[in-house]
């Protein structure tokens, strides 16, 4: 009887321990495997450098040409130097491939990813935690005394931290942010709250708070401060407890922020991100009476942003300006912010009312090892998206405003990993007046948010 | 003696062959440089081998925002990348005539067409075809779907499809449509039923 229960504790004692490196841009954040290989550690470099851009492997004999963006690299199997962008690198060991997959010892990613990317990259090898691009997460912490006292926690970034409950203690573990600290450890001189600690290991970053029994913790302000306080806990503020795909992607997320003492605002909000389409130099359609695309989708935007908001639904805009923004950027805040939805708006002639597209993965790309590659990030959401479109045109519909569905391979779609839709203002063109007019924008939004709302139950039952 | 007002008449004639002569040759080099900037927009190709055949060509129309099966008669070569090439100018040619049931930018062209492990195209567009092509989502699905299901319909065995502009990748075509992804041609086959 024992001993099925005796293998099972040691599979799970095998997969906690499980070693891995996060990688953090301030766009997004990955963890990957990493394994030991002759007396060190290694890693697969199309896991590191792949969510980073568009990468590919060639192999040339005991050469490995990888491409990356407008990057060359070449490592040689059993080899200690690589060269990237022509230049010499040494690996800190012998490149090895096992699986048909090249793999570099862990200690030589900041320099490989430094040569790559030539940008900054932070390397915490004790922690296996890479910062790229300056992209880290500050916190202060405020000592509130009094009966009750607690502990504030503000944070410069919405967090979604996994909590835990310890008899005199709760930890708070960061598996997706960069939070980083010089300080790594901070006594009080209060009776309900001892201490806060900081620590980092494993690709995860983690804050422990000691104090009496019973403490807990509550996200409030947007995901930026983090409540500490000895039970009961105190009222949420978070608008909308709604989980996002990634606390509902990972199963142990969501059992251990549902313990006892942990109130349900741990949970990150729902979010609809609203991408008003081009912007800066990218001026997008030129449409008759000198209107210009790009203005056109920003007043659109702000319009649902509105409309969103009176359903109760945070929304959140991609770009609210006149700015340059890259379809992987766009795709990159989408993915970084664990969105709910992605909505991007755009506007065309001719037409006859409203389009609606919804992703089509026409891509030839094969998956790389566990990761989707960026051309097909959505096919995991497909069906999703298709049932967010399907809503959405019927909401629209009832307003009386002609609309046509299509499935299309719209750039940044295909790479965003939420339900995705872009909907088109393409009137017909004897109304060209429309594309700007108020009340047929508004007329719009208030579809589409209706068509969110109806929909958002349903996605969820489908996470 | 010569009558003074008869001096003046022969005159007047003299001046006016003059400045028709001039006219002349003014209009002349117009026209010249017309045909030479007119050659330069269209890259130089080979003559085409091969018979001439009947084939099926996915034509846009803008007005109607639907794809239309119509027919044309070319020269086909039974080399895949060339016969590729042909079928894709057979498109081109339905949107460059005035008036165009898709109009696409003065230029726009099929610069060459690489086959690669007989099952993958690469085709290089002229820039004319991704500067001037009109910008929107509509439009620019359009015209890829009309060209990938030509080929598909007249070039067998191509499973994957990718479009360069003069010779580079190109994020999009005119601010909407994909090029930096190899399309599946069984994919677009599906995805231009809803155009049709």
């Amino acid at each position: 009887m024992l001993a099925p229960l005796a293998l099972l504790l040691a599979v799970l004692s095998l997969a906690d321990n499980e070693k891995q490196l996060t990688v953090y841009t301030p766009q997004t954040s990955y963890t990957i495997p990493v394994n030991d290989r002759e007396g060190q550690l290694y890693l697969s470099i199309m896991d590191l450098v792949g969510p980073l851009g568009h990468a590919t492997m060639r192999v040339d004999g005991h050469d490995w040409k990888l491409q990356f963006n407008s990057a060359d690299a070449r490592f040689s199997e059993g080899k200690d130097k690589a060269k990237i962008r022509g230049n010499s690198v040494d690996l800190n060991g012998k490149a090895l491939v096992v699986d048909n997959r090249l793999l570099i010892p862990v200690k030589s990613s900041f320099a490989v990813l430094s040569a790559l990317l030539k940008k900054n990259v932070e390397f915490r090898p004790e922690a296996r935690r890479i910062l790229i691009d300056n992209a880290a997460l500050h916190f202060t912490a405020e000592l509130k005394k009094g009966d009750k006292s607690s502990l504030l926690l503000s944070f410069n970034q919405p967090v979604h931290p996994v909590t835990t409950q310890n008899e005199n203690s709760v930890k708070l573990i960061f598996k997706r942010e960069p939070l980083v600290s010089e300080i790594t450890s901070q006594p009080f001189d209060d009776k309900f709250i001892h201490s806060l600690s900081f620590s980092e290991d494993n690709g995860t970053a983690s804050l422990v708070i000691a104090g009496g029994p019973d403490l807990n913790a509550t996200v409030s302000g947007d995901g930026k401060s983090v409540t500490i306080q000895s039970a009961p806990a105190i009222a949420t503020a978070t608008p909308s407890p709604v989980p996002s795909p990634e606390s509902a992607s990972t199963g142990s997320t969501a059992s251990q922020s549902t313990q006892p003492g942990i109130g349900p605002q741990t949970h990150p909000s729902f979010l609809v991100l609203i991408d008003p389409s081009h912007g800066g130099n990218d001026q997008g359609a030129l449409l008759p009476e000198k209107l210009l695309e790009k203005d056109i989708t920003l007043a659109m935007a702000r319009r649902l942003k509105t409309e969103l908001e009176d359903h109760g639904i945070s929304a959140r805009l991609v770009r609210d300006g006149d700015v340059n923004l890259s379809l992987e950027q766009r795709a990159e805040m989408a993915n970084g912010l664990h969105a709910g939805i992605y909505i991007a708006i755009h506007a065309g002639l001719p037409g006859s009312g409203v389009r609606i597209y919804s992703p089509a993965i026409t891509s030839a790309t094969e998956p790389v090892g566990k990761f989707h590659p960026w051309e097909s990030a959505q096919s995991s959401y497909m069906s999703r998206s298709q049932a967010l479109a399907q809503a959405v045109a019927e909401e629209v519909g009832k307003k009386q405003i002609n609309v046509v569905s299509f499935k299309t391979s719209l750039r940044p779609l295909n790479n965003i990993t939420a339900p995705a839709i872009a909907v088109e203002l393409a009137p017909d063109p004897a109304n060209v007046a429309d594309l700007s007019s108020q009340k047929f924008q508004t007329n719009v939004a208030a579809g589409i948010a209706s068509g969110v709302a109806h929909a958002r139950a349903q996605l969820e039952a489908q996470r | 003696m010569i009558p003074r007002s008869i001096q003046i008449t022969v005159g007047l004639l003299l001046l006016g062959i003059l400045i028709s002569g001039l006219y002349m040759i003014k209009l002349t080099h117009k026209e010249q440089a017309k045909t030479l900037l007119g050659s330069e927009d269209r890259p130089v190709a080979p003559p085409v081998g091969g018979k001439q055949e009947r084939i099926a060509i996915l034509v846009a129309y803008d007005e109607d925002r639907a794809l239309r099966w119509r027919e044309a008669n070319v020269f086909m070569p039974s080399e895949p990348s060339l016969r590729a090439r042909e079928a894709l100018q057979a498109v081109l040619a339905q949107y460059l005539q005035n008036p165009s049931p898709h109009p696409l930018g003065k230029g726009a062209d099929i610069k060459d067409v690489y086959l690669i492990n007989q099952d993958t195209l690469v085709i290089d567009t002229t820039p004319q075809f991704a500067d001037g092509h009109p910008s929107g989502i509509l439009l620019e699905e359009m015209t890829l779907t009309s060209l990938i299901e030509t080929l598909n319909a007249n070039v067998p065995g191509i499973a994957r499809v990718k479009f360069v502009v003069d010779g580079k990748e190109r994020e999009t075509l005119a601010g909407h449509a994909d090029l930096m992804s190899f399309y599946q041609t069984a994919a677009v086959h599906e995805l231009a039923k809803e155009f049709q």
